[in-house]
């Protein structure tokens, strides 16, 4: 080949890559770089901006990380609920795969709540883990729904597979109101509710407005991840039914 | 007021590492499945 020809078989490939390109998303778009920010914001303003609690000191602030990340796994695995319900009663694909990547990501959340609370506990209790009902509760939780990952991925057919792990997401669901009540229901060294109770938030306003902010910012984590997670959805099944196409037409 | 910073900063850099962790994960996934599209796209065009 000479140097012409290399020259043009190069463009052709860069322009064929090109094209490729145009009509597919970017593989970190901007929702993920948006709640980036938000994170990073809420950081630094639980860190800067907020004062410290009287007598826990700094280990207060995980407080802005562990419960927003707890809040929007509730609200992960309550969309898993939903659309899980949905799933079974329309039969509609894209229930299932809102379903598949919300568990995913609220998996994700579970992890932070249960990594970030024993490092609060530590300093606060004097012990990394307590088998107090909220703990044990929260890691039931977390071992229901990352059986739901691996239940997804030991179904290779896609009905049954979406109608199994539909079943699966409702009733790890149904643990949440355990959960949210434990610290009523049973004897136990977690916190009581400070903001998500029947009556007025006992926090002061400028721990509230953080608390609040990084909620917010998670949410457009959640958000975000859910997102990228569901488009991955979309590919795979693509993929998969053109390589069912191809191996019909052999 | 306790001394407990080093809890505080520890759980925001297990945090940070969990969440990047999982969105590399998405994109090193997501980047497989288009390659794979990419092949089976050239493999149907053949």
């Amino acid at each position: 080949m000479t140097t012409p020809d290399i020259r043009a078989a190069h463009a052709q490939a860069q322009s064929a890559r090109t094209e490729a390109a145009k009509g597919r998303p970017a593989l970190v778009d901007g929702w993920i770089i948006a709640a980036a920010i938000a994170v990073i914001a809420a950081y630094v303003r639980a860190i800067w901006f907020t004062p410290a609690e009287a007598t826990q000191g700094l280990a207060q602030k995980i407080y802005y990380l562990h419960l927003p990340a707890a809040l929007n796994a509730y609200l992960a695995f309550g969309v898993v609920f939903v659309t899980s319900i949905v799933y079974l009663w329309l039969r509609d694909e894209r229930a299932d795969r809102v379903a598949e990547s919300s568990a995913e990501v609220g998996l994700l959340f579970t992890t932070v709540v249960l990594t970030t609370g024993p490092i609060w506990g530590k300093p606060i209790w004097g012990t990394w883990w307590t088998w107090d009902a909220r703990l044990t509760l929260t890691l039931f939780l977390w071992f229901i729904y990352a059986g739901y990952v691996v239940l997804r991925g030991a179904i290779p057919e896609p009905a049954q597979r979406a109608r199994y792990s539909a079943v699966l997401g409702i009733l790890g669901a149904l643990l949440i109101p355990f959960i949210h009540m434990s610290v009523y229901l049973f004897r136990t060294l977690h916190p009581m509710p400070i903001v998500l109770k029947p009556d007025r938030p006992s926090l002061p306003p400028e721990m509230l407005h953080t608390l609040l902010f990084s909620f917010l910012a998670f949410v457009l984590v959640y958000f975000a991840l859910v997102r990228a997670r569901y488009r991955l959805s979309i590919e795979r099944a693509r993929a998969a039914e053109l390589e069912a196409a191809l191996e019909g037409g052999r | 007021m306790a001394q407990t910073a080093g809890y505080f900063h520890a759980a925001y850099i297990v945090a940070g590492v969990l969440y990047v962790l999982y969105t590399a994960s998405l994109v090193v996934r997501r980047r497989r499945v288009l390659e794979r599209l990419d092949e089976l796209q050239r493999g149907a065009e053949r």
